[in-house]
């Protein structure tokens, strides 16, 4: 899994590729915590076109950071998700809680 | 251990409590699944990460319950207080003493916990969340 970050302007994204499970739990929240605590970014978005996989931790991963986040009063957007992860977020009701767009 | 998943009858009526309550059962399965139960760090890093999870949901319960003005929240809190505590207990005897409790027994006690509050505690919050959706 490789974690890729961009800051433009206001926004900044985290860009997730392959497996996100458990397994990248540490690098997952070493990539946000920095971006809560940057006051110029005024949202987070989270790319998933290149995710292939999502289990259970990883929604708790997102909801950890979507907490965080509010407490920052920054919204967190989940981008691009492929069917087969549209799937596992639409079964945990995230359309509900996130703001859940396509860009491409 | 004997598994749970989260259905409607463990509904809160918030939406957002319901899902934090469903990936928390999920994720205990998924551990509980993990095949390497003797892999200490392994183990270690996954307690930590469901009681960071629990402490965050826990919180947000909280701040959700005082939104909605129930008059209930000092003695919950109290009850989450307590859990946390025990579930940092736990942990620093599984750090010291891989042999102290199994995997399987810790998830045990979280699972059992959630399934106890959820349908003990949680539910007399429903009717004041509830009326803050409306």
């Amino acid at each position: 899994m490789a974690i890729n970050i961009q800051i433009n302007d206001r926004s900044a994204r985290i860009a997730m590729a392959g497996r996100f499970d458990f397994e990248v739990h540490r690098d997952f929240k070493n990539a946000y915590m920095p971006l809560i605590n940057n006051g110029a970014v005024r949202e987070i978005e989270i790319e998933m076109s290149k995710v292939d996989y999502l289990d259970s931790a990883a929604l708790g991963m997102l909801m950890l950071l979507n907490e965080r986040a509010k407490e920052a009063s920054k919204p967190v957007a989940l981008l691009n998700a492929s069917n087969v992860v549209s799937q596992v977020l639409e079964v945990a009701n995230f359309s509900k809680i996130f703001n859940i767009r396509n860009t491409v | 251990m004997e598994l749970v998943e989260w259905n409607e009858s463990y509904s809160v009526g918030n939406v957002l409590m319901d899902a934090h309550h469903r990936i928390f059962f999920e994720t205990i399965k998924e551990f509980s699944e993990f095949p390497d139960k003797n892999n200490h760090e392994a183990i270690k890093q996954r307690i930590e990460f469901l009681i960071e999870y629990a402490a965050m949901h826990l919180s947000a319960e909280e701040k959700l319950m005082l939104k909605a003005n129930y008059p209930g929240l000092d003695g919950h809190k109290a009850v989450h207080d307590a859990f946390v505590q025990e579930l940092l207990s736990i942990k620093e005897s599984f750090d010291k003493d891989q042999t102290s409790i199994t995997a399987d027994k810790i998830l045990q006690i979280m699972q059992d916990w959630l399934v106890t509050h959820i349908v003990g505690s949680d539910k007399r919050y429903m009717p004041y969340v509830q009326k803050l959706q409306v």
